[in-house]
């Protein structure tokens, strides 16, 4: 190592191409903000919106898989290629449902792309160096995000737990980050986890690390038990923000953690505990306590907010298998389900916020009472609505049926069959609550306590555009979903 | 585009159809829906004399009629696959049938017809799909298919416990699927393609005992995915001690929903046992052959015990059908040609008689708009065309000779009789139970007093009376010239039977 010349070769930099545009483009952005002074939330997130479309046409058409570059610290492989898309992607429609509640802001949509400049460098770490700079870029703009309403005191209290739950666990990171630095000397992951494997079984260091590594990122995907920051944040922060947060930061934490499963694929049963083991419960609970948790809720946010918990919880069953199965037929059909499961569970769960973003600045709230008689005065947003729930709850034809289709395909490939029945009954539970919002939606009258009418609510020309965008994929990878999962294959093997 | 492409999707092109024209226009969405299903009827009609009846089926493809099958999912290696044999295809005429009639039935729907009927015309193509598919993975879609427009038609026009009902059945039956779920994906992975030797939905391929192997091949998976299975399907049956769900549902749906829900979805979870679980598994079930047995028996006496114990007439209509089903189970245990074929001739009437039976039920309670037995009494004076239509569908339900029930009855009892004796003593009883509730309930309802309130009650009209002649008419004919229907299935149910007699466990 120490003989290693360090010279900068800025060849490197071409693979960096969407991160840089990126860079250049927000700070083109800034200094626009700070010009401007008339509709500036429009203009800024027009601007940010041709951005990130540019930004998918790079990430799309560039996908050349160069391994690993830049002193090794950052890699470009199948799934770097594939985050990069799928960020811009889901990045776009979350602003686009920002602009409706930021009008005069321009500084949110600022914050969402260098949140997203932290997720294109997190999709490609390959050093935890890298891995920890990136995670930080992410969950700082973050904190500044949820406290956005300023004058609502939920809105302070959410960003401070987020910014007090995010210290706490960046901590745990770093502390495993530094046990299992000892151990290996080394901050290379690849090279981390070839070091981990010549050690004897079941270094209790190594077992500490890991455990703290999971902690640390498991705050980032909500997993339980680092998921309590969640329903309050989800519920305090502004909507279209808890929609941002529901889907980006999550996904970026879910690809952290697939840049560490060789990490943990190095946990030998010991102690009686294994990768496979530690992430199988994980999963376990997640799910369990996202569905028994959801079920009492009465204001939505907080519902999805427990809802997204344990569509974690359903991901992770994804990571048990790769943790299991480094390579071969068995790892890709794990890594293609835990892959499209996310593209799925964006655009219903961005679509769900949508329409409840929606229902909150018209009705003035996102108890669950606002939603009763929905279906009568506003047809297609409930449809919409109920599109959505309906896959979230995992029924066909629609795509989030097609999500847990995959990751019960390579659960039950596994042989893991106590995690395959822990999970077939929390798609059960999820139905209850789930359907509670419909039913309301449907089977109930409109109440004056909430004051919903059966007067059809304006409904704006980008919130219409938005839910097409979202319902549409929602329904055609249910019934036709071959090409997305072919794309995803092309990419990753 | 086959026929039963053809067949499958014309509910969806007329719910389509009915999604785009105003919502007030009520008389125009009810004739495109009766359109809708009359042009499946007529479809299904028209495959009636084309039917090879000496194809087996099952588990031959060559045995199969009007075949189609596509890629859909290469990636998956699922098929857009769809045929018939002599199993389906009464299913389909039964669903057609009663699909057709259920749209005059539900004239009197005054509340969001237009969303009515779009479910209504969505939970068709959910049926028929799920008779057609012989892929494993398009029968869950369309299985699934079923459970949302039914959640939303109990849910949304049901009585005054629509919502609790609803849940209830929407849960229940999830519970079924996603543990068929979890079994399909075991078979996906432990069966391969003869061809390709790639894993495979294909019915067919399941079927062959040769292109199992993994864990299909030990006898303990066998057994828990033959229960998985089983469970899935006797929640739908619905089979005790899975059947609670039933009787909610039914007091709560509207008519027309119940008729649906008893005539064809009951047969979901036999056609289901039949389709999948015998064929796929033929040495279990030779092995549990006494069990479906034991659950058909205690279906007919607990079911029958439950009806005559019913003050509502809706819920004694729903309780003589757990009774009915437990005929089917018992027929299809037997596994002789008398009893495979009784059983799924049973099917096929009880989807007729029990659907006159709710048809009757909603014509008093549309009147008295309440279903209480005690509350009647003497409705034979005023309404004697009414007590005509009932005591026929009542002796149908007994099981009376020269109606059709009685010859699917008679030949469960003698195709069971040599194989489990004492089952089948056990359930003959089951007929005197019957007769008791039904002439009970007839001699509370008709005879007696007139009850004062209902002295001008009005006599059953035209467009009631032409939802129930037909299926009047076929109960009748079939009870004297079963030939026509018998003589579709006996080809493939005898050549199941044979299957699953020669399989032995490991």
């Amino acid at each position: 190592m120490s003989e290693t010349v360090i010279s900068f070769n800025p060849g490197d930099l071409i693979p960096f191409l969407p991160e840089l545009v990126l860079v250049g483009g927000l700070l083109i952005l800034l200094i626009v903000d700070l010009i401007i002074h008339r509709n500036k939330g429009n203009t800024i997130a027009a601007a940010g919106g041709i951005l990130l479309v540019v930004l998918t046409i790079i990430a799309l058409t560039g996908n050349e898989k160069i391994g690993a570059y830049l002193f090794n610290a950052v890699v470009q492989d199948g799934v770097t290629l594939f985050f990069r898309v799928f960020f811009a992607i889901s990045a776009l429609i979350a602003i686009g449902i920002m602009v409706s509640s930021f009008k005069k802001e321009g500084e949110p949509f600022i914050l969402v792309l260098s949140s997203v400049l932290g997720m294109f460098l997190l999709a490609g770490s390959n050093d935890l160096v890298t891995l920890f700079v990136a995670i930080e870029m992410v969950s700082i703009p973050s904190y500044v995000l949820a406290g956005y309403k300023r004058k609502d005191p939920r809105s302070g209290e959410a960003a401070l737990k987020y910014v007090i739950f995010g210290a706490f666990s960046s901590g745990l990171l770093l502390y495993g980050f530094s046990l299992l630095y000892g151990l290996t000397g080394n901050t290379g992951l690849p090279e981390m986890a070839a070091e981990l494997t010549k050690l004897s079984s079941g270094s209790p260091a190594q077992i500490v690390g890991l455990i703290l590594v999971l902690a640390g990122i498991g705050y980032k995907i909500a997993m339980v038990p680092m998921h309590f920051w969640c329903p309050d944040v989800y519920e305090g922060s502004p909507t279209p923000i808890t929609a941002f947060f529901s889907v980006l930061p999550k996904a970026a934490g879910f690809a952290a953690l697939f840049r560490l499963m060789p990490l943990f694929a190095t946990l030998k049963p010991a102690y009686g505990l294994s990768g496979v083991g530690l992430i199988t419960m994980v999963s376990a609970l997640t799910m369990t306590f996202g569905n028994l948790g959801a079920i009492w809720q009465d204001s939505v946010k907080r519902l999805l907010a427990y809802s997204s918990i344990a569509h974690a919880g359903y991901i992770l069953m994804g990571f048990a298998v790769i943790v299991s199965m480094p390579e071969g037929e068995l790892y890709n059909l794990a890594v293609t389900a835990v892959l499209f499961y996310l593209v799925v569970y964006m655009f219903m769960n961005l679509g769900a916020f949508l329409v409840v973003d929606w229902v909150e600045r018209h009705l003035g709230g996102d108890s669950i009472g606002y939603f009763k008689g929905l279906g009568k005065g506003n047809p297609l947003p409930a449809l919409a609505l109920a599109v959505f729930l309906f896959s979230l709850t995992g029924l066909p034809p629609l795509a989030g049926f097609i999500g847990k289709f995959y990751l019960f395909a390579a659960v039950v490939k596994a042989k893991m069959w106590a995690l395959a029945m822990i999970g077939i009954a929390n798609a059960v539970v999820s139905l209850f609550y789930y359907v509670r919002i419909i039913r309301d939606m449907y089977l109930h009258d409109p109440s004056p306590e909430f004051d919903n009418s059966e007067a059809p609510l304006k409904l704006g020309k980008l919130t219409a555009v938005l839910t097409l965008v979202t319902v549409v994929p929602t329904v055609i990878l249910g019934i036709w979903w071959g090409p997305l999962a072919e794309w995803i294959k092309l990419r990753i093997f | 585009m086959g026929p039963l492409t053809l067949i499958t999707f014309t509910p969806v092109v007329g719910a389509a159809i009915i999604a785009f024209l105003p919502r007030d226009n009520d008389k125009l969405i009810r004739w495109i829906a009766l359109a809708a299903t009359g042009v499946v009827l007529l479809i299904a009609l028209a495959l009636f004399p084309q039917f090879d009846r000496s194809l087996l089926g099952i588990n031959k493809i060559d045995g199969f009629q009007f075949v189609e099958q596509h890629s859909w999912i290469p990636i998956f290696h699922i098929n857009y696959f769809v045929g018939i044999d002599g199993l389906s295809f009464p299913m389909i005429l039964l669903t057609a049938l009663l699909s057709f009639l259920c749209i005059p039935a539900s004239w009197n729907i005054k509340k969001g017809v237009k969303g009515y009927h779009i479910m209504f015309l969505l939970l068709e193509t959910g049926m028929l799909g799920t008779f057609v598919a012989l892929d494993f993975f398009l029968f869950y879609v369309f299985w699934e298919i079923m459970l949302l427009p039914m959640y939303f038609l109990i849910g949304i026009w049901g009585g005054p416990r629509r919502v609790y009902a609803a849940i209830k059945f929407f849960i229940y039956t999830l519970i079924g699927s996603v543990l068929m779920l979890i079994v399909i994906l075991v078979f996906y992975f432990n069966v391969h393609d003869p061809v390709t030797g790639a894993n495979t939905f294909n019915m067919l391929h399941m079927m062959d005992q040769g292109n199992h192997f993994g864990i299909m091949s030990l006898n303990t998976a066998r057994i828990l995915l033959w229960f998985g299975l089983f469970i899935g399907f006797a929640i739908k049956v619905p089979v005790f001690p899975f059947h609670t769900w039933l009787p909610d549902a039914h007091v709560e749906a509207p008519t027309a929903i119940s008729v649906i829900l008893a005539g064809v979805l009951l047969k979901m979870g036999t056609y289901g046992l039949l389709r999948i679980s015998y064929p796929i598994l033929p040495d279990m079930t030779h092995y549990l052959a006494w069990f479906l047995a034991l659950m058909g028996t205690i279906n007919i006496i607990y079911g029958a015990f439950c009806a005559m114990a019913q003050t509502d007439l809706k819920k004694l209509v729903a309780y003589s059908s757990i009774s009915h089903m437990g005929y089917v189970l018992l027929g299809m245990a037997a596994l002789t040609d008398a009893g495979m074929n009784g059983a799924v001739f049973q099917m096929f009437n009880h989807g007729t008689i029990t659907a006159m039976l709710f048809l009757l039920v909603g014509v008093v309670y549309d009147r008295a708009h309440h279903r209480k037995i005690a509350g009647f009494g003497g409705l034979a004076n005023v309404m004697p065309r009414y007590l005509g239509v009932t005591t026929f569908a009542f002796f149908a339900a007994m099981g009376l000779p020269g109606l059709s029930g009685f010859i699917s009855e008679a030949m469960v009892f003698i195709g069971a009789f040599p194989v489990f004796r004492t089952l089948t003593i056990i359930s003959i009883f089951g007929i005197i139970i019957t007769a008791a509730y039904m002439l009970w309930t007839l001699q509370r309802m008709f005879f007696g007093a007139t009850n004062p309130k209902y002295e001008d009650i009005a006599e059953i009209n035209g467009r009631e009376l032409f939802t129930l002649v037909p299926l009047a008419v076929i109960v009748l004919f079939l009870g004297i010239w079963p030939h026509p229907i018998l003589n579709l299935m006996n080809a493939t149910m005898s050549y199941l039977g044979q299957i699953v007699q020669s399989a032995t466990p490991l």
